[in-house]
């Protein structure tokens, strides 16, 4: 221990650095923690959907598709949706974030930069990437590449690069698109893949996240078997009209961000209530029931199940990803977006009136069951196609004839059972409560009416 | 026997293939006591107004501690006047109220024999006892697998189970015959390996727990009914399962097949001339006298189990 007598010479203007550099584990672990198998796996059809984008700019997917292998012994993921180009390969796709000048594509899924390093470091510990796309230029030259990296090798070296091992001319008989392969799976992954139940969840979350992608064309699988998305629906009939808002918001130095909501009715499910928020066509958020949309704000009550009929769908589109209101996992919405904050008014003004309508609906079922008239009207309407709704109108529904009830009394007593028996059987009723009701009218009847 | 008369057949308002199914599970019981003797044990069930497995398993197997679950809390008069033994204890609530609430230290036979068809309640019921009883202890679940009633209902389990376990393209035509049966043994089967993968993922027991399936019957009184069942041993104690000698039973089912338990109608008089040519008797040296077959083959599977006369109720 240095006495403080003399100071050491040489400190004064001494220089030194404290290492700051990342290291890949951390950094994976990092990367993979906050996100689940299931939205991992969907950020890798995203990519396959924005290449669709790419080689068809007026959204008629017809002819693409995407199939999805998941069993224990390896992840693969294979379309035909145009390939990754071979600059971008090199220089862009698998850095960690996006760099500067990075080529962006309208109206995309992708933007932060992260979906597939992130969903291939989650899966396992050794991947394939091979595509067949276009060298730079869409309608050019045609190369056959392919990245294929042992993580565990690549952990320990001080590059960040992936090499690229193969480049080559492809086959006449080669289509354009890319198969990603993962092997060496993770031991949580490997036991999911096994689990049925998490199969269809993946097939449900697929389904639900690109409905209107599916709707467009791209034939989506998971192990062989069909993704199906039906379509999305509102009754609609001469009396029952779906309330539709839209909007055009055009920020300053910005691509502008277009807006739709159509909110009404649909059957009755709990478990698909709620509204459904979309980015450039890519859900993000539903059927949701909570203040992160519109229950419980303002003038919104909380979502209760007599809302079971409530279907609400909001679409945000813009040719800049960066403007629309989404979260980096893609799950759920920034509500802190300008955008959103705005379009979120226009959510609740439509959402008003159809609670209003389930309000009154319930009261009348509550009244005479399946016999209430407002539950008539719903029968007879017929259900009509979210994406064909886009005149704005508000919501319009007939409003309930019935007057409300009248403030009511309850009377209870005991009879004799012999007593009660013998009257039950003069009155031909069954239960008790009939015996107090046609008594009661028989004295209100003879003795208080005239 | 004397005085009884030749020709009389056996009564299927009785339920003899559920008769059989029981003493199948008796016998199964009874090479338990590798881990500890059987009488020890505890048993739960479901025994409703009759009782029967809890009259078997406490004459043949001598078990005492007894628990029956009755969810009609409007039968208690009628369940407690039935109750066949001072040893066995009726609670009236349901299996979700029930099972979470007993002490899972002692090992147990858990007979769950529900009359309908596979529910999310199901499902949590077995992990209940998946997840917390001891090594050596052995879980059956019977569950209602016709055809029309899983129709009827598929909409209903749909939005009770969920998508992810019943997908949308599952149809009628996917629940003919025997398929609805085979879909409730896929979904049982993952939700016990599902149960005990967490368990094991805890780390809370001294060594990690294993399922081996023992039975898989599919039988047909009335309704198509299926019933899965098996132990859960430790990977410590797994010399104590070897040693029970389970695959030695005839109706030992590891796996996705099923063990028929069809009862053939035979007289009383056949069932004697039978009897006295088996175990060994092969087709061609019994003397058939008229019986098809068939008959003796499916006699033949089950003749140790098949319903005696004297036992009309048991």
């Amino acid at each position: 221990m240095a006495t403080a007598a003399a100071a050491p010479a040489n400190v004064d203007g001494e220089k030194d650095t404290a290492k700051g550099d990342p290291t890949k584990d951390f950094f994976i672990s990092m990367l993979v923690r906050d996100i689940e198998l299931t939205a991992a796996i969907v950020d890798l059809v995203d990519n396959c959907v924005d290449g669709a984008l790419r080689m068809h700019h007026d959204l008629d997917f017809a002819g693409r598709w995407v199939r999805v292998t998941a069993k224990p012994e390896q992840f693969k993921i294979a379309d035909n949706c145009g390939g990754i180009p071979l600059n971008i390969l090199k220089d862009y796709a698998l850095c960690f974030g996006r760099p500067e000048g990075t080529p962006t594509t309208e109206r995309s899924i992708g933007q932060f930069g992260v979906g597939m390093k992130r969903a291939l470091f989650k899966l396992g510990e050794w991947f394939r990437i091979e595509t067949i796309g276009p060298r730079v230029h869409p309608d050019g030259e045609l190369v056959h590449a392919v990245v294929q990296v042992p993580v565990r090798d690549w952990r320990r070296a001080k590059v960040w690069d992936f090499p690229i091992t193969e480049i080559r001319t492809p086959r006449p008989d080669e289509e354009r698109g890319t198969t990603i392969t993962v092997k060496d799976l993770h031991q949580e992954v490997i036991r999911e893949f096994g689990r049925s139940q998490f199969i269809e969840r993946l097939r449900g979350e697929i389904a639900t996240k690109h409905r209107w992608n599916i709707q467009r064309g791209i034939g989506m699988s998971v192990d062989e078997i069909g993704v199906d998305a039906p379509l999305a629906e509102l009754f609609e009939s001469s009396d029952l009209r779906p309330g539709v808002a839209t909007l055009q918001m055009n920020f300053p130095k910005e691509k502008p961000v277009v807006f739709k909501a159509v909110a009404g009715v649909a059957p009755s499910k709990p478990r698909e209530a709620g509204w459904y928020v979309y980015c450039n066509g890519r859900m993000v958020l539903g059927p949701d029931q909570t203040s992160q949309t519109v229950w419980g704000t303002g003038e919104i009550p909380r979502y209760h199940n007599q809302f079971a009929y409530f279907r609400g769908y909001a679409f945000f589109d813009s040719d800049d990803a960066g403007m629309l209101p989404w979260r980096t996992t893609k799950n759920g919405v920034n509500e802190d977006s300008p955008v959103y904050q705005r379009a979120r008014q226009e959510m609740i003004s439509l959402s008003r009136p159809v609670i209003d309508f389930l309000n009154q609906l319930k009261e009348e079922v509550e009244q005479k069951a399946e016999a209430a008239p407002l539950l008539g009207v719903i029968k007879q309407a017929k259900p009509r196609a979210v994406e064909q709704l886009n005149k704005t109108q508000g919501f319009s529904a007939p409003r309930s004839t019935l007057g409300p009830t009248p403030p009511e009394g309850r009377i209870t007593y005991w009879e004799a059972l012999d007593r009660l028996r013998q009257v039950k059987k003069r009155l031909k009723v069954k239960s008790n409560e009939d015996v107090g009701h046609l008594t009661f009218e028989y004295y209100y009847d003879s003795e208080v009416e005239k | 026997m004397t005085g009884s008369p030749s020709f009389q057949r056996i009564n299927y308002a009785l339920r003899p293939a559920k008769n059989v199914e029981r003493k199948m599970l008796a016998e199964t019981f009874h090479h338990l006591s590798r881990f500890q003797p059987v009488r020890e044990y505890r048993y739960i069930g479901l025994g409703s107004v009759y009782f029967s497995d809890f009259v078997l398993f406490h004459k043949t197997l001598g078990i005492t501690d007894m628990i029956c679950i009755e969810r009609e809390t409007g039968s208690a008069d009628r369940v407690e006047f039935n109750r066949p033994f001072g040893c066995v204890k009726i609670e009236m609530s349901s299996t979700a109220g029930v099972l979470p609430s007993l002490g899972w230290d002692k090992r147990s036979i858990t007979w769950l024999d529900y009359d309908s068809v596979l529910s999310a309640g199901t499902l949590s019921d077995v992990d209940t006892v998946v997840s917390r009883a001891p090594s050596g202890s052995v879980l059956a679940v019977t569950l209602n697998a016709h055809p029309r009633l899983l129709e009827d209902s598929i909409d209903d389990m749909r939005e009770d189970l969920g998508a992810e376990i019943l997908p949308e393209r599952i149809g009628p035509s996917d629940l003919e015959g025997w398929k609805g049966a085979g879909f409730y043994w896929s979904i049982l089967s993952e939700s016990i390996r599902t149960s005990l993968e967490r368990r094991n993922d805890g780390h809370t027991d001294p060594s990690p727990m294993m399922f081996e399936q023992l039975f898989h019957f599919h039988y047909q009184d009335s309704s198509k009914m299926f019933t899965l069942g098996g132990l859960l041993y430790s990977e410590a104690e797994t010399t104590l399962r070897d040693a029970c000698g389970f695959h030695q039973l005839d109706f030992y089912r590891p796996g996705p097949e099923a063990f028929l338990i069809d009862v053939p109608k035979l007289t009383f008089r056949e069932i004697r001339h039978l009897d006295r040519r088996l175990p060994s008797g092969h087709p061609n040296e019994v003397d058939l006298r008229g019986i098809p077959v068939e008959d003796l083959e499916r006699y033949a599977r089950l003749y140790r189990f098949f319903p005696g006369f004297v036992e009309a109720e048991f």
